[in-house]
C-alpha cells in the first residue's frame, strides 16, 4: 500500500502534486473548517456590511456584514457533504445495476436484449432531461432539505453510472480472461463482480470525481437559484449569488472568492480522479526484470567481444553495397539514455538478402525503423550512419528522404490488413500511388494496376480492384502490399515480419512471391524475423541479434552448420525439430 | 485402456443470418485416453479452436455427444457442469490476456481451488505445489500479470488449469505467442507435468512442429473436418491425405540442408458459410476428381489406427514414397 502510493506520488508531474495539495486542503475544510473560521459564520453584522478586502477582513465581508474568508472557509462542509453522499449512492446503486444489465444482456436468453434495449432508453429518457431543471422540480416538490437536494443529485446521476459500467462490462466481458473465469467455474454472478467489475474501477473512479465536481456546481446551481440551500448556510452557490448582484457597482470580492473557491474544488476533484486511476494500476513494484535485462546485456557484450563478428563477405562482394549499416547505436533520446541498439554494422550487396533474427526484445524492430529513419519520439540515432548508396540517410531532409523511401526503398510490414486504409478500394490504393510518382492517365492508371496485381499473383485482377481492405484475406492483402512495394522495382526492399499472422500454407506462397519479384527485379532484401526457418530458406546471410547486437553473423549454410555464438547455438536448439 | 475422453459426431453451427450457416466444427469423432496427448492441428478457420471450446462446454455444441468417464458432458446443467470444471481445464493463446489484471500470481492459481470447496490450509499447500511445478518461485506470489514476462504468464496460466488436478486439460495454441526459447520452454514444462501428474492434454496448434513434439497422436483438421488421424509418427512421415501433405511441406525447418517440400496447394481456405456436401478441399486438392464432388468423403482406416478422409488415399502414399 505504503509502496504504491510512494510510486505514484513520484510519478506525477509538479503541478498534480500542487493539485493534489489543494485536494487535501479541501478535505481538510470539510472536516475542520467551520472551526477554523475567526468569525461566526452565519451570523449577521449589519454595521460591517461590504467591507472591501484588507484589514479585519481578510477577503472583505458580505451584504450582510459576514466576514467572506470565514465563510469560504467553512463552505465545503456544506458542498463536499452534498457532492460526496450524493455521488456515493448513485455509485452505490448505479454500478451493481450496470454488471447486472450487462451480464444478462451477454447470456443471450430470449428476450435479454429486448429488456436491455429498454432498460436502456428508459434511462436515456431520464437523462434527456435537462439535469439541472430536474433537479430543481425534485427539490420544488419535495422541498429544498439538505437530505431531498441529495437525492436528487443522486437520482440525476445514477443513470450515468449504469450505462459507463454496463458498457464497460460488455468490453471486458469479450477478454481471455473473462472466458479463463468462466472456464475454472465461476459463476456469473461471480465473474461479474468478482472478475470483471474491480478492472472497470478505474473508469468508475474517474467517473465519479468528474461527477463529485459536477454535483458540487449543480448544489452552487440550485442554491445561485434560490433552490437549494438556504442563507445563512455557508455555501458556495449561495454565496455567488448573493455576491453576483454587486458585481455591477464594482464591489467584486463577495462574489470573487467563493467563485475562486468553487473552481478550485471542483478542478481538484477532477484531477484527484486521474490519480487515483494511476495509484490503482496493477503493478509490483519488480526490480529483478530490469536487472535480467542488464545481465543479458552485460553477458551479450562480454561475448561479443570474445567472438569475432566478422559479417562475412557479402555475395556480391565485388559491387558496391546498396545498404551499408557501420556503427549504427541508438537510444532513448532524453535524460538517462538507455541504449536500444548498440554499434550495429552490416551491409548489403545488390540483390542480396540477409535475415535480422532475434527474440522479442532484442531491438530488431528498433533496427529497421532506424535504417527506414522512422525513429518514433523520443528514440534517437546516438552514433553511426545508414549509407544508401553513397548518401547516408540519417538526419537527411524529409522531403528528400520521402522520396527515395517511395521509390528506391521500400517496406512491407506485419499485419497487412492493418497496414491497408480501410476505406480506399485497391484500386485506389494503386492508381493514386502511380499517380503520385508519374503524370499517368487514369485509364493508362487503371491498366498498370491491373498488371500489378496479376505479378502478385492474384486472380480476377479486375474485379479485386474495388474491393476494400476488409474484403481481402490476410494473403491477398499482404500481396497488395508487395504490390504497393514493388511498383516500381526498389532497389531495397525492407521486410519485417512479412508473413506474420498468415497461416503455413498462405506464408509459403507469400515468401516465394516476395522472393521471386525481388530476385526478378534485382532488388536487394533485408527480412526481419523471430523464424529461423524463413532466414534458413529465403536468405542469403543471417544475422542474430540479441540485446541490441549482432552476435554473430554469417552465410545461411555456415551460420546453420557451425554457430560459434553460445546464443544462437542456445536458439537453434530450441528450434531443433 | 479404456477411452477416458469421447467424442462423437460433434457439430457446431453458427447462425450468421437468413440462410447463412457457418458450419465451423462439422461431424468431428476422436477419443483421449489417460495421459495422453491428442495434437488438433490446423489452419485459421478449421475449426480447431471451437472443438476445443465444445468440449469444455464453454460453446454450446449444436449435436454430438462428448462423455468424459462415461458420464455424459453434453447433457449436463450448469451446477453441475461448473463441478465438472474441476476436472477439465483449458490453457489459453494469450499469456497476458487471459489472466485477471488485478489479480495476483497466487490469487488466480488459488482462485479455481477457492470454487470448488477446498479449504485454506490445503489451498495454500496447493497453490505452493503448482507453482513448483511451472517453476515458479516465491517472489512471484505477489507480482501481477504486467509484471511477469510473456513465458511466466503461461506458466501461471498453466499453474492455474492445474490447480485442481484435472484428468484433462485442452491447450489452446499456448505457445503460439512466444518466442522460440520460451516456447520450447513451455513444451518441455507441459511434457515434465504430464510425467508427474499423467494429466491427458488436447494439443491445439497451426504449428505443426510444436505439436509433434509432444503429441502421441495427431489429428488434421481442414474446414470443420478432421482430414486424417494417426500416431505422430505416421502423420509426420506418411501422410494419407494432401492437406496433411501440404501441411507438412509448408513447414520451414531450420535447416538450409532440408529444404522445403515442393508440394503447395493452391489458393485460401473456403468460407465455411452453407458448405456444400462435398470433400472439404475439393476447391484446392492437386489429384481431386469428380467422384470427390458427390460427398463428404469418409474416413477410411487406411492402415491400423491410421485414418484417411481421401479418396484417393493411395495417391497421396505414392507421391510421398517418390
Amino acid at each position: 500500500m505504503w509502496m504504491r502510493i510512494k510510486r505514484t506520488l513520484k510519478a506525477l508531474p509538479k503541478w498534480q502534486l500542487g493539485v493534489l495539495g489543494i485536494f487535501f486542503g479541501i478535505i481538510f475544510l470539510t472536516i475542520f473548517g467551520p472551526y477554523l473560521a475567526p468569525f461566526p459564520t452565519e451570523t449577521a453584522d449589519p454595521l460591517s456590511r461590504l467591507v472591501p478586502p484588507g484589514g479585519k477582513h481578510w477577503l472583505g465581508t458580505d451584504e450582510n456584514g459576514m466576514d467572506i474568508f470565514s465563510r469560504v472557509l467553512a463552505a465545503p462542509r456544506t458542498d463536499v457533504v452534498i457532492g460526496v453522499v450524493a455521488t456515493f449512492i448513485s455509485v452505490v446503486i448505479g454500478a451493481p445495476l450496470g454488471v447486472l444489465v450487462a451480464l444478462y444482456e451477454t447470456r443471450g436468453k430470449a428476450g435479454a436484449t429486448a429488456f436491455a434495449e429498454t432498460f436502456m432508453r428508459l434511462l436515456e429518457v431520464m437523462q434527456s432531461f435537462p439535469v439541472f431543471v430536474f433537479a430543481m422540480v425534485l427539490v420544488a416538490v419535495f422541498g429544498g432539505s439538505l437530505t431531498n437536494i441529495i437525492i436528487a443529485i443522486a437520482f440525476v446521476n445514477t443513470p450515468v453510472f449504469i450505462r459507463l459500467v454496463r458498457a464497460e462490462v460488455l468490453t471486458l466481458v469479450q477478454r481471455p480472461f473473462a472466458e479463463a473465469a468462466r472456464a475454472v467455474g465461476n459463476n456469473e454472478m461471480r465473474l461479474g463482480f468478482r472478475h470483471i467489475f474491480p478492472n472497470a474501477f478505474p473508469v468508475v473512479m474517474v467517473q465519479v470525481s468528474v461527477t463529485v465536481g459536477f454535483a458540487i456546481l449543480l448544489t452552487a446551481g440550485l442554491s445561485f437559484v434560490g433552490a437549494g440551500v438556504r442563507p445563512p448556510t455557508p455555501e458556495l452557490g449561495a454565496m455567488i449569488a448573493s455576491g453576483a448582484k454587486y458585481l455591477i457597482i464594482e464591489q467584486w470580492w463577495p462574489a470573487l472568492f467563493p467563485g475562486i473557491a468553487l473552481g478550485l474544488t471542483v478542478f481538484s476533484f477532477g484531477i484527484f480522479g486521474e490519480i487515483l486511476n494511476l495509484a490503482m494500476e496493477p503493478r509490483a513494484v519488480r526490480k529483478d526484470l530490469d536487472r535480467r535485462r542488464t545481465n543479458a546485456l552485460e553477458s551479450a557484450a562480454g561475448e561479443a567481444a570474445a567472438v569475432p563478428v566478422a559479417v562475412a563477405a557479402s555475395v556480391g562482394a565485388s559491387a558496391a553495397p546498396v545498404l551499408a549499416v557501420s556503427d549504427l547505436s541508438v537510444a532513448v533520446g532524453d535524460a538517462g539514455g538507455q541504449e536500444l541498439i548498440s554499434n550495429i554494422s552490416f551491409s548489403l550487396a545488390p540483390g542480396e538478402s540477409m535475415a535480422i533474427v532475434g527474440e522479442s526484445g532484442s531491438g530488431k524492430s528498433v533496427l529497421v525503423k532506424s535504417v527506414l529513419q522512422l525513429l518514433p519520439f523520443p528514440l534517437e540515432v546516438t552514433s553511426g550512419a545508414v549509407r544508401y548508396g553513397d548518401i547516408d540517410l540519417v538526419g537527411m531532409e524529409k522531403r528528400k528522404l520521402r522520396k527515395l523511401r517511395s521509390r528506391e526503398i521500400a517496406a512491407i510490414l506485419p499485419n497487412a490488413k492493418s497496414q491497408l486504409n480501410p476505406l480506399t478500394t485497391v484500386g485506389a490504393m494503386l492508381t493514386s500511388a502511380l499517380k503520385a510518382h508519374e503524370k499517368i492517365s487514369n485509364k493508362d492508371a487503371i491498366a498498370r494496376s491491373i498488371e500489378l496485381l496479376e505479378m502478385v499473383g492474384i486472380t480476377d485482377p479486375e474485379l479485386r480492384l474495388s474491393a476494400f481492405p476488409h474484403e481481402l484475406s490476410g494473403g491477398m492483402a499482404q500481396r497488395v502490399c508487395l504490390a504497393l512495394a514493388l511498383m516500381y522495382r526498389p532497389r531495397l526492399l525492407i521486410a519485417d515480419e512479412p508473413t506474420a499472422g498468415l497461416d503455413v500454407t498462405i506464408q509459403r506462397q507469400v515468401l516465394d512471391l516476395t522472393r521471386d519479384l525481388a530476385r526478378d527485379a534485382g532488388t536487394a532484401r533485408l527480412v526481419i524475423t523471430g523464424d529461423f526457418g524463413i532466414a534458413a530458406h529465403y536468405c542469403d546471410r543471417v544475422a542474430v541479434m540479441q540485446a541490441g547486437r549482432i552476435v554473430e553473423a554469417n552465410r545461411t549454410e555456415e551460420l546453420f552448420a557451425s554457430p560459434q555464438h553460445p546464443y544462437t547455438k542456445y536458439l537453434l536448439s530450441c528450434v531443433q525439430v | 485402456m479404456s477411452n477416458m475422453l469421447e467424442v462423437e459426431d460433434l457439430t457446431k453451427v453458427f447462425v450468421i443470418g437468413k440462410d447463412a450457416n457457418l458450419i465451423a466444427v462439422n461431424n468431428v469423432s476422436f477419443n483421449l485416453k489417460h495421459g495422453e496427448t491428442l495434437g488438433l492441428v490446423g489452419e485459421s478457420g478449421s475449426g480447431k479452436t471451437t472443438v476445443g471450446r465444445c468440449i469444455l462446454r464453454l460453446i454450446e455444441p449444436t449435436e454430438g455427444r462428448i462423455t468424459l468417464d462415461g458420464e455424459d458432458v453434453t447433457a449436463l446443467d450448469a451446477t453441475s457442469l461448473r463441478d465438472l470444471r474441476a476436472n477439465m481445464q483449458l490453457v489459453f493463446q494469450d499469456p497476458f490476456g487471459s489472466l485477471n489484471p488485478r489479480l495476483t500470481v497466487s490469487q488466480t492459481v488459488e482462485e479455481p481451488l477457492k470454487l470448488h470447496g477446498m479449504a485454506r490450509a490445503e489451498r495454500l499447500k496447493r497453490v505452493a505445489e503448482m507453482m513448483r511445478l511451472v517453476g515458479l518461485s516465491e517472489h512471484f506470489y505477489h507480482y501481477y500479470p504486467a509484471d511477469l514476462t510473456a513465458s511466466e504468464q503461461q506458466r501461471v496460466g498453466i499453474a492455474r488449469a492445474l490447480a485442481t488436478k484435472p484428468e484433462f486439460v485442452v491447450l489452446d495454441e499456448p505457445t503460439s505467442m512466444l518466442d522460440p526459447s520460451a516456447r520450447a520452454e513451455i513444451l518441455e514444462l507441459l511434457q515434465d507435468i504430464q510425467k508427474e501428474l499423467g494429466t491427458a492434454f488436447i494439443f491445439i496448434s497451426h504449428d505443426l512442429t510444436s505439436v509433434a513434439k509432444i503429441s502421441h497422436r495427431i489429428a488434421i483438421m481442414y474446414l470443420g473436418h478432421i482430414v486424417e488421424h494417426a500416431p505422430t509418427d505416421i502423420i509426420m512421415h506418411s501422410q494419407r491425405h494432401p492437406y496433411s501433405r501440404a501441411l507438412l511441406s509448408a513447414v520451414l525447418f531450420p535447416d538450409p540442408a532440408r529444404p522445403p517440400d515442393p508440394y503447395v496447394i493452391e489458393g485460401e481456405i473456403p468460407t465455411a458459410i452453407n458448405p456444400k456436401p462435398e470433400c472439404p478441399l475439393y476447391g484446392r486438392c492437386p489429384i481431386r476428381e469428380d467422384a470427390c464432388r458427390s460427398a463428404v468423403p469418409p474416413m477410411v482406416e487406411v492402415e491400423p489406427d491410421h485414418f484417411s478422409a481421401c479418396r484417393r488415399w493411395r495417391d497421396v502414399a505414392a507421391s510421398t514414397q517418390a
